[in-house]
């Protein structure tokens, strides 16, 4: 039997599949996460090593979108959660979810102008028009789990410091991507959702304290994309004798891949070194 | 029971580093009250294009005179204006037209031309004067200018029987090797006898008579089915200051106008009545982007073929001067084989309103001396040197004495001067001497020019 997903329900689906992998991955982990906080309470947390299985990392980058994509370069933030000991047969082998957002706008000079026409009471005829470049601030927001690898910074249990604890990942995963518009410029609560792709890499240096410095590289990989989404040109109040876009923009993609550079600050939870 | 313990450091830095993503949220959400729009460039002033009233197309009148049994043609006059002057070898030439084999012949002419000038008197207004001057006798007309009317009388005999009864004036782009075909541009005639089957009545009409009077006819003529040109369509435009510095730039979308006759083109042009100035720009452009000017020759299907809609746009630059010195902007319909050079067949015009007119003026102020003495009394008239007629305020103007301040003596400030080179008509008062080569002064947009004028 052949299973079949209406194309519009599929970024939710696999959004859906990338949670459940996530988590179930996580889930394995949790256990003994909790057990070494419960086991660490009580005692000066220098002196105790525990299991380092479960990774948190909060992110901050900035995120380099598509040129095509009409839409501005933001800061970036987001959280990302890694079960780096799937397998313990193989070594270095990460599950994880990652979740991010930015608020960008968008690239009004990709679109056409609108004009406002305003009344004078002088001269009593719609005497003053003004031109204006549209745009908007919007929300994004990614999410998926990814497959990682990581090679060096020595044994899992045993980190080592210094430049012997420096370790490189890759990882590529799946998931999805949403954009809510401003609701006060479309008029609309209006979100667009599809499926994405990540394909990262990064280097992790320790720091004091069992804490981990990430700096990675993401490409963020958006299908189905359509940048008109963007536009707020509106017939009725269009600029027709003055056309823009006066530069002609980039032209527009399907799939569009949108660079993250981030720095991200990982740690295990009740791990102290 | 486990005891409290107090968060170590590390702890402390850890939910720190938890709490940057949402350190960064609570950042983004202080932009909520951003609005990335913006205003691109300055104020646009919107220009209508309309049908002007009355149309000048190319053409005139005629009148006819027919021997006592009505169906012999003895002369036929014809008054001929807007026929722009053609370039070269090009040339006008007369057909007398017929249904019938053989029919179509080229007729000759005794044309006179009618020329009108204008100038300005010292007080400032505007007198005429007529001159008329015999061109000869030719099948052939080269043309002629805005002020200028030619009168074309016919002998009736070239004209032969009953079976012709048009007068047909074509455009011949090689005179020296005439033809009447298809492809001719055939844009005036006049239909001087009536049909072997008339219309049914009222009025009766007796079959193969004289039309004794009437108006020429503009379009594209056929024997079987000619086609009368209609000044029809509208247009919106504006100038805009894109870059906010008074450059304007222009731009206009016309909709629904006649596809042109043959052999004629729709061009844009800039003029200025005041001071009689015209720049021609850019073309006529459809949607794509493709030029109309070969537009006579599409086929366009429907009763009324017509251009639905097309483009047309410039700048400061490209015409030279600001674009706000003129008063309307024209798009007038022209021989492809015309001349550089005005013509009045505009089938579009938009007049500039008050707002971005009064931004194309500049002002002078006039200091009438002789010597050290301050002179006042001295009437003053400004006329664009390109131009027939007075401008500015007031006209005329009057040097000022001791009243109402002695300081404005001998001064007198004459505004709303359409910016551009203007020549002063001075008059002295008894016992003064004006300049002997007229005063010529620059005037710029927004500006007061200070000007002297030395009397004798």
């Amino acid at each position: 039997m052949r299973l079949s997903i209406p194309r519009g329900r599929r970024p939710a689906v696999a959004a859906a599949a990338a949670l459940a992998l996530a988590a179930g991955a996580l889930a394995l982990s949790a256990p003994r996460a909790l057990a070494q906080v419960a086991d660490t309470v009580l005692t000066d947390s220098s002196a105790v090593t525990g299991s380092r299985t479960f990774e948190v990392s909060a992110i901050v980058g900035y995120q380099l979108f598509d040129r095509s994509a009409a839409l501005r370069d933001a800061a970036a933030g987001g959280v990302r959660f890694v079960n780096a000991r799937i397998l313990p047969s193989v070594p270095g082998l990460s599950l994880g979810f990652t979740a991010g957002f930015a608020r960008p706008t968008t690239r009004g000079e990709y679109f056409p102008w609108n004009r406002q026409i305003y009344y004078s009471d002088i001269n009593r005829r719609n005497d003053t028009t003004l031109v204006f470049e549209v745009s908007q601030r919007v929300t994004m927001a990614n999410y998926g789990a990814e497959l990682g690898w990581r090679v060096g910074g020595g044994d899992a249990d045993s980190p080592s410091t210094g430049l012997r604890g420096v370790a490189a990942e890759v990882s590529a995963g799946v998931g999805g991507y949403a954009f809510w518009l401003d609701p006060e410029q479309t008029r609309t609560n209006s979100i667009r959702s599809k499926l994405a792709y990540t394909l990262g890499a990064g280097i992790g240096v320790p720091l004091r304290g069992g804490t981990t410095l990430r700096v990675r590289a993401d490409d963020l990989i958006f299908t189905g994309f359509d940048r008109n989404w963007f536009s707020l040109h509106d017939p009725l109040f269009a600029e027709e004798l003055f056309q823009n876009p006066e530069r002609q923009p980039p032209a527009p993609k399907n799939t569009v891949h949108n660079l993250r550079l981030s720095m991200q600050f990982s740690f295990f939870p009740g791990v102290s070194r | 029971m486990r005891p409290f313990t107090r968060p170590s450091a590390r702890g402390m830095l850890r939910a720190a580093l938890a709490a940057l993503p949402l350190a960064v949220v609570a950042l983004a959400a202080c932009f909520e009250g951003d609005v990335p729009t913006r205003q691109i460039g300055g104020t646009e002033y919107g220009l209508l294009l309309t049908v002007p009233s009355p149309l000048r197309l190319p053409g005139g009148s005629f009148t006819a005179r027919a021997f006592p049994n009505n169906l012999t043609l003895d002369s036929l006059i014809v008054t001929l204006s807007s026929l722009k002057p053609l370039v070269g070898k090009a040339a006008y030439q007369f057909y007398a037209v017929g249904g019938g084999v053989g029919d179509t012949v080229p007729v000759a002419a005794r044309l006179t031309a009618i020329r009108v000038d204008s100038s300005v008197t010292a007080a400032g207004s505007v007198s005429t004067t007529t001159d008329s001057s015999e061109i000869g006798t030719s099948t052939f007309f080269h043309g002629a200018g805005p002020n200028t009317t030619v009168r074309a009388r016919f002998g009736g005999a070239q004209f032969g029987g009953i079976t012709r009864r048009y007068l047909v004036i074509t455009i011949q782009a090689d005179s020296t090797a005439p033809a009447f075909t298809a492809t001719t541009p055939q844009p005036v005639w006049v239909q001087y006898r009536n049909l072997a089957v008339p219309p049914p009545p009222p009025p009766v009409i007796v079959a193969n008579s004289i039309i004794t009077g009437g108006n020429t006819i503009f379009g594209n003529f056929n024997v079987n089915a000619p086609r009368p040109f209609i000044a029809i369509g509208r247009g919106r435009s504006a100038f805009w200051d894109r870059s906010r510095d008074m450059r304007l730039v222009y731009s206009a979308i016309v909709e629904d106008i006649a596809q042109p006759p043959l052999g004629y083109f729709y061009q844009p042009w800039l003029r200025d009545t005041r001071t009689r100035r015209g720049v021609p720009f850019g073309e006529l452009r459809d949607a794509a982007g493709a030029s109309l000017h070969d537009a006579d020759l599409l086929v366009i299907p429907g009763s009324v073929a017509q251009i639905p809609a097309a483009r047309f746009d410039t700048n400061e630059d490209s015409v030279g001067t600001a674009l706000q010195t003129f008063d309307g902007v024209h798009l007038v319909i022209e021989p492809k084989l015309g001349q550089p050079g005005l013509s009045l067949a505009s089938v579009l015009v938009g007049t500039f309103g008050d707002t971005l007119a009064s931004r194309g003026f500049g002002s002078i102020e006039v200091t009438a001396v002789r010597g050290q003495e301050l002179v006042p009394g001295v009437q003053i008239v400004v006329r664009a040197v390109s131009g027939n007629n007075a401008v500015g305020q007031p006209i005329p103007a009057t040097t000022v004495g001791d009243e109402p301040l002695p300081a404005l003596k001998g001064k007198i400030t004459i505004t709303k001067i359409p910016a551009g080179e203007v020549e002063l008509i001075v008059t002295p008062p008894s016992g003064f001497t004006a300049p002997a080569t007229p005063l010529r002064v620059t005037v710029l947009r927004g500006q007061t020019t200070p000007v002297t004028i030395a009397l004798q």
